[in-house]
């Protein structure tokens, strides 16, 4: 797995700009644009006898303020704010972790969420019925085709996470296989299996607490 | 004038006129002029000037006929199963193939698979677009497509064998005998191929080697000059090898498959006709049909058991059809009939069958001689699903000479299939998943399994379960023909088909183990609308040229509905950007060309025996499956390539022979991924010989 910074975020640019024509002096800057490649999320070990994959059952957990993966000992701390586990999201909040997290699943394009809407409902998980991400083809932020037995995420989805320390950010997840490609329809079964649960994602951060990004 | 074979007068290429007769459009015969709604003849001639063998052969050709390629995804509109036809944009599933005026059966998933079927003894083919129902009852939501065989019309002979590409084969015999008072056709087909290869790198063939015999004999005995008594039989048989490699769950190792798939089906068709007086004819049909599919595949290394697929469908029909000449031209058409179908395969559990009773009735009133209406309507009722009431209006109206106009409204429907009736599946292979039909299982039965701990959770659409009803089509069309001169005609059709109560798989609950459990639904709408254009040129005695285009625009209502609220988005392949979907993005159903044309130029010198064809058939690219998450094809990676087919043949007749000599798909066009029954061109060469006792030998 590796992360990089990438570049400030555009809106963040452009609010610098806007500060700069009033002469007053620059904002100190609180919104960052990460990515991340290739995060395993509980990737496949084997097949059940009945023919159903299986990981190792853990989530793999974010912290999306020190951008890096929290060891799953600190799962009872507010260290993290995103967990994943094959297509499953959790935030830590509501019982599945002690932090102040939510998150809900905004429909519109990456740049078009410049703020929040302040009429915006945050859900919690209460797992195992309801994940703040909803869980299922569709619901969320995938989709599955039955047919080709392929996972994509579905464009127009971005997550808006409240952290476990109450601070907002967006997620968008890119892809969903190892090194950020889809497998072609016409891959083998083995291929289809072992190069899912990788997830690779963009996400902002605003660490001043406030809901622009 | 003598043909050489044995065409009957009216279906030469180059005489076609106002004679010709269809029988499909009202069921009972009628001049083309006569129709009022949107009918396509292939004649004999045709078919051989096209050197064609297999029924999907031939109906590629035509303006508007898209044949659905086997081997492509299933995501990507059908056609795993073989080769299908679209009418007017609407699955294979949804055309009725009938041979003479009987159903075929043996539909797999929902594709009755068309290289069935040999041309070898095809007098003609009728097809009727739009949804008629109001005749035909399930199945002809699109259309319906009647093939018509020879039967005895003088002592003839005829044999010919063709060889081309892949050790490809096709074999005929026919032999009739005709005396006054009854006739015998048989005929006999053998056809192979080496199958062919269009990836050498991955294991086992793209298309396997198959082999397949069809054999049919037709009986026909006239007692008195007003009595016909019929008796026609139908065997075929394939056997296709089947290699691959496929990966074992247990060992998680590559192992080798082998094994083979064989297709039986066979059927009997009695008939008795009476003509009772200038006014009143009555025919009684019995039909059988039997359709099988067997599948034993084993492991190549120790020849242990591997899968073993069977599939049995059984068909019984009986139907009476009276038709009367009432005063002021009406012409009244009434009938009934009982249907019973059985299925015994290892796929459900345990043996199905369903009862269908049905009548209908249709008046066609020639208001003047030149004003048409036909009025039908049809009733199919059975136990397993909704009853279905299917009518149908249609007007000709012949402004002169030249111009004839006409316009036709219809209903169709397609009863739920004993798949999405009583399938009662449990994939131990891919996840453990369960899959029942409709009448397979209810909420009581999911709350009893919950309280056995079989399943988890019970989703609010198991609440939705209920009594299916079948798939309807509602179609309108509207055309025209135009006589310009003796040389050149045109004909426009357009047409609009509302599609309602698709039937949709959706999970009901969720198994201890997570898996889903699934079941059908009526759910679905969509539409498909366009225009047909066809025009014939003759340019003189021995060129005539043939024009067809098609335009065609397809929707799924809910996809319309959701880029309407803005809320489908599509992500760019480079950048990872996502931008909304328009409804100018959105391409439609899967699997549909927007544009499709055809230009055929055929030659024919009678006197020096020369005949040759040109045919260009092209169509414009189509979606395959959605590859950006969104649902519906709208990215350009997500279309396969549009493409043109050119093929070429040349014959030349002298005595009793005829050598026909021709390449399919000249510029040999491949595209392995979308049209994997494609094998690039095709070169071939038959012979025929044809004896009868009407030829006269130099």
């Amino acid at each position: 797995m590796k992360t990089n910074l990438i570049a400030l975020s555009f809106i963040s640019g452009a609010l610098f700009l806007a500060s700069c024509d009033k002469d007053e002096v620059p904002a100190p800057v609180t919104v960052q644009t990460k990515s991340v490649n290739n995060l395993p999320a509980d990737t496949i070990l084997g097949l059940t006898s009945m023919g159903q994959p299986y990981g190792s059952g853990k989530y793999t957990l974010y912290s999306l303020e020190n951008n890096k993966v929290i060891d799953n000992t600190d799962s009872a701390t507010a260290k993290w704010d995103i967990g994943f586990r094959g297509t499953t999201i959790i935030i830590n909040g509501g019982n599945s972790g002690p932090g102040a997290g939510g998150a809900f699943v905004y429909v519109g394009t990456y740049s078009d969420l410049a703020t929040i809407p302040t009429d915006s409902t945050f859900r919690v998980d209460n797992a195992p019925v309801s994940y703040a991400i909803k869980t299922g083809s569709g619901n969320g932020w995938y989709s599955y085709n039955g047919a080709t037995q392929l996972i994509t995420p579905i464009p127009g989805r971005v997550m808006v996470i409240r952290t476990a320390t109450g601070r907002y950010a967006k997620i968008e997840i890119l892809n969903y296989y190892k090194g950020g490609v889809t497998p072609d329809a016409t891959a083998s079964d083995n291929d289809k299996l072992t190069k899912q649960r990788f997830y690779t994602f963009r996400y902002t951060y605003q660490s001043d607490g406030s809901k622009k990004f | 004038m003598i043909s050489f074979f044995s065409f009957s007068q009216d279906d030469t290429l180059f005489s076609k006129t106002l004679t010709e007769l269809v029988i499909t459009a009202t069921r009972t015969e009628r001049k083309l002029s006569n129709v009022a709604v949107p009918v396509q003849i292939i004649s004999k001639k045709a078919i051989s000037q096209s050197g064609s063998i297999r029924l999907n052969d031939i109906l590629s050709e035509q303006t508007g006929l898209y044949i659905t390629s086997s081997g492509a995804t299933s995501s990507a509109g059908g056609g795993v199963f073989g080769n299908g036809v679209q009418l007017q944009g609407l699955s294979p599933d949804y055309t009725l193939i009938l041979l003479d005026g009987e159903p075929i059966i043996g539909r797999q998933g929902g594709v009755i698979d068309l290289s069935r079927l040999s041309v070898g003894n095809i007098k003609k083919i009728e097809i009727v677009k739009g949804p008629s129902s109001s005749l035909y009852g399930s199945e002809a939501m699109g259309g319906v497509v009647n093939i018509i065989t020879e039967q005895a019309q003088l002592n003839r002979l005829d044999a010919s064998f063709r060889y081309g590409r892949f050790n490809a084969t096709d074999a005929n015999l026919t032999a009739a005998i005709k005396k006054q008072k009854w006739g015998l056709q048989l005929f006999g087909n053998r056809n192979s191929s080496d199958g062919f290869d269009l990836d050498k790198t991955a294991p086992g063939k793209t298309v396997d080697p198959f082999g397949s015999y069809t054999t049919q004999a037709r009986f026909s005995f006239y007692p008195t000059k007003k009595t016909k008594i019929s008796l026609s039989g139908r065997y075929y048989n394939e056997k296709q090898d089947n290699y691959f490699l496929t990966q074992d769950i247990g060992s998680n190792s590559t192992v080798a498959i082998t094994g083979d798939g064989n297709v039986r089906d066979m059927n009997l068709n009695p008939v008795i006709t009476q003509q009772f007086n200038n006014n009143l004819r009555s025919s009684l049909r019995f039909y059988f049909s039997r359709y099988e599919y067997e599948q034993t595949l084993m492991k190549d290394a120790d020849k242990s058991a591997y899968y073993y697929d069977f599939f049995q469908q059984d068909f019984y029909r009986a139907e009476n059809q009276t038709d009367i000449n009432l005063p002021a031209k009406n012409f009244l058409s009434v009938g009934a009939g009982l249907v019973t179908e059985k299925l015994n395969t290892t796929r459900y559990a345990g043996k199905r069958s369903n009862d269908i009773r049905y009548a209908f009735i249709q008046n066609e009133w020639r208001a003047t001689e030149n004003l048409t209406f036909i009025g039908g309507l049809r009733y199919d009722d059975n136990s397993a699903y909704e009853s279905r009431l299917s009518p149908k209006l249609a007007g000709l109206y012949k402004i002169n000479d030249k111009l004839r106009i006409n316009a036709s409204y219809g209903a169709g429907f397609k009863a739920p299939d004993f798949r999405q009736l009583f399938l009662n599946f449990f994939n131990t292979a891919a996840g453990g998943y369960v899959v029942y039909g409709a009448n397979e299982i209810s909420f009581s039965a999911l709350e009893q399994q919950k309280q056995q701990g079989i399943i988890s959770d019970i989703l609010p659409k198991a609440y939705e379960l209920a009594l299916l009803n079948p798939e309807i089509s509602k179609g309108f069309n509207a055309g025209a023909h135009y006589d310009a001169n003796e040389k050149l005609s045109f004909d426009l059709n357009v047409f609009r088909n509302d599609i309602d109560n698709l039937i949709q798989v959706d999970i009901i609950a969720f198994r201890s183990n997570a898996a889903p459990v699934y079941s059908y639904f009526n759910v679905k709408q969509a539409y498909t609308q366009g225009a047909e254009f066809n025009s014939i040129y003759k340019l003189n005695n021995q060129f005539q040229l043939q024009a067809g285009y098609q335009f065609l625009i397809t929707a799924d209502k809910a996809d319309l509905e959701r880029i309407n609220e803005e809320s489908v988005f599509t992500r760019d392949l480079q950048t990872n950007e996502t931008s909304k979907v328009t409804k100018s993005d959105y391409a439609g159903l899967p699997n549909r060309s927007k544009h499709m044309a055809n230009a055929k130029l055929f030659y024919e010198n009678e006197k020096k025996g020369w005949s040759a064809s040109v045919r260009v058939i092209y169509k414009s690219r189509w979606g395959t499956y959605d590859k950006d998450g969104n649902g519906l094809i709208n990215r350009d990676d997500e279309f396969a390539k549009g493409s043109a087919l050119f093929n070429v043949n040349a014959a030349k007749t002298f005595n009793a022979f005829r050598i026909q000599a021709g390449i399919d798909n000249l510029f040999n066009y491949k595209d392995e991924l979308n049209l994997p029954g494609q094998p690039g061109i095709q070169p071939y060469m038959s012979l025929t010989m044809s004896l009868n006792k009407k030829t006269n030998f130099k």
